[in-house]
């Protein structure tokens, strides 16, 4: 059965249908229009050829009802000409999921994409990070839909929304230190230049960018708003005045070095050192490498979650025989540390993720059904929760119950590590309670839960006597 | 200037966006003549020979100097 993509209805020339077998694209006349332009440039091989773009071909349009879709005008209001079929990412992520570098990597894809589109007579209707998704550590454009035909005499028309979505977030990280998740997760839209400029101070207003983009654009936002609704009729109105398309192609090129420029100095955070300043021994690290890497030889999973990834360390052991691996972790400075890693060495195997365990991803936008939470867009065949549990419990004081139910409803394969309450971290996590506090956060119940949801098919206590290992199976 | 596009560019935006697309416009005019006008001026720079193997500054050659090495016998 497919279904018309939730997510996929602003422009009304292109949408995404899914279905279990493929990914397919649904073009109106106009759409039809501008991917001939496409497909006829050598731009389209190119950018395929390169990684850049999402491998696509044409497909018989009686592919869409054969597959229980809605067709014609039920589709698109004017009717469906012809179908694609992409290639399908083997896991969704969103801007508010990824690290600094990986939001500056995907404007970067989408300033070339417009760039090289202009030289083709080619340009991209819109400039959002959606727009773009990670295979691994690197960025593909999904979005063949985006690409038109140059209209004449315009300027950026992107511009605005590559300012809220992509500039904005990434001057708040690069010059504030200030995370951009909370904002982009809070607005599927992004940051208004009125909003963004609040947040800088006279001194940034000096910054390369800033003043333009962020202080002169809020300016003028605060004047159209003032400005009745005949006004904003006047000022659609032709006008005489026109933006050659190399005064176009410069101003993206303008903004690419600026985006190029930006750094993020994360420091030291309390994980980013964690491993080399853990209190687990070595012995118990090594016990543990091997427990994954005998599971995920035996198990062969397709999808592998790795739960408060860190450095990374066990994904990497988990992707050699995983498909693919998703490490997430809490900590952004870590998760981006191991993304320029995994970049430097070209790693498709693992793609890292910002979330936290104990507040992951919502579904939003319209309907709540634009983004997806994290488990619809993909459940584990594998979880590895490994030094996990006790934040999860005693930090954010999810009961162990609570957190085995919701790996049990994912169906997922378990590899969980218990630190018992002899251990140093327990008692450190501990420390701050009364006496007696997370009362559940014991290993006789541990246990007892563990058994009631899964079947444990192994058990392993670490040399140091403080943890035990499990692998567990959902018990149907 | 008419827009026509399914992504409402914001009348503001699109308006800062025509000026900052005519002043990168001038700019990327201005280098590119500044660029023809100082290697018309160091016209000598181009009859200049590859050295063979490695430049004077001993860097190695680039595959394009390399390229006008006539080929051996």
């Amino acid at each position: 059965m497919a279904n018309a993509e939730p997510g996929s209805f602003r422009d009304r020339d292109s949408r995404v249908v899914v279905s279990d077998a493929a990914i397919y694209r649904a073009l109106s006349p106009e759409g039809v229009e501008d991917w001939d332009a496409l497909a006829a440039s050598p731009l389209l091989e190119t950018l395929v050829n390169r990684g850049d773009l999402i491998p696509t071909k044409e497909v018989d349009a009686a592919v869409l009802e054969q597959s229980g879709s809605a067709t014609g005008t039920d589709l698109l209001p004017t009717g469906v000409d012809r179908v694609l079929e992409h290639q399908r990412v083997p896991f969704i992520s969103y801007p508010y999921e990824w690290t600094f570098s990986m939001l500056r990597d995907a404007a970067l894809l989408q300033l070339d994409l417009g760039i090289a589109a202009i030289d083709e007579g080619l340009s991209l209707k819109d400039a959002t990070p959606y727009n773009v998704q990670f295979q691994g550590s690197s960025p593909v454009f999904i979005d063949v839909g985006s690409f038109e035909k140059l209209p004449e005499g315009l300027p950026w028309i992107g511009y605005r929304q590559f300012c809220m979505l992509f500039l904005y977030p990434l001057l708040f990280q690069a010059h504030k230190d200030l995370p951009f998740h909370p904002w982009l997760r809070g607005s599927i839209d992004g940051i208004q230049p009125i909003d963004a400029i609040k947040v800088f101070s006279l001194r940034d207003r000096l910054r390369k960018g800033v003043f333009l983009h962020t202080s002169l654009h809020a300016r003028l936002d605060r004047r159209a708003n003032k400005s009745g609704p005949g006004d904003a009729e006047e000022n659609a109105k032709p006008k005489q005045r026109t933006v050659k398309p190399e005064a176009v192609q410069a101003h993206m090129k303008s903004m690419r070095r600026l985006v190029e420029k930006l750094r993020w100095k994360s420091g030291e955070t309390a994980w980013s050192g964690y491993r080399q300043d853990n209190t687990y021994s070595d012995d118990d690290d090594r016990r543990k490498q091997a427990f994954v890497a005998e599971v995920t030889a035996t198990e062969k999973p397709g999808l592998t979650w790795d739960m408060g990834c860190n450095d990374g360390a066990y994904s990497r052991i988990a992707a050699t025989d995983s498909d693919l691996v998703i490490a997430f972790d809490f900590d952004h400075a870590t998760v981006e540390s191991l993304y320029r890693s995994l970049k430097a060495e070209g790693n498709t195997k693992i793609l890292p993720l910002v979330s936290n365990i104990a507040d992951p991803s919502p579904a939003l936008g319209w309907r709540g059904l634009e983004r997806q939470t994290l488990a619809d867009r993909g459940a584990p065949d594998l979880m590895l929760a490994l030094a996990l549990i006790h934040h999860v419990s005693i930090s954010a004081n999810i009961p162990v119950a609570d957190f085995l139910q919701w790996a049990r409803d994912l169906g997922t394969t378990l590899v969980i590590e218990f630190p018992k309450r002899t251990d140093p971290m327990v008692r450190a996590l501990l420390a701050n309670k009364h006496e007696g506090a997370n009362p559940d956060y014991e290993l006789e119940t541990f246990e007892r839960e563990l058994e009631r949801r899964f079947s444990v098919e192994r058990r392993e206590e670490l040399p140091s006597g403080d943890r035990v290992l499990y692998l567990a199976k959902p018990r149907p | 200037m008419e827009l026509f596009a399914y992504l409402d560019p914001g009348s503001a935006s699109a308006l800062l966006a025509a000026v900052l697309a005519g002043v990168a416009g001038i700019g990327a005019a201005l280098r590119s003549y500044g660029k023809n006008f100082m290697s018309k001026l160091m016209f000598w720079k181009k009859d200049e020979p590859a050295a063979a193997g490695s430049t004077e500054s001993g860097e190695q050659a680039s595959p394009d100097q390399a390229d006008d090495k006539p080929a051996e016998q």
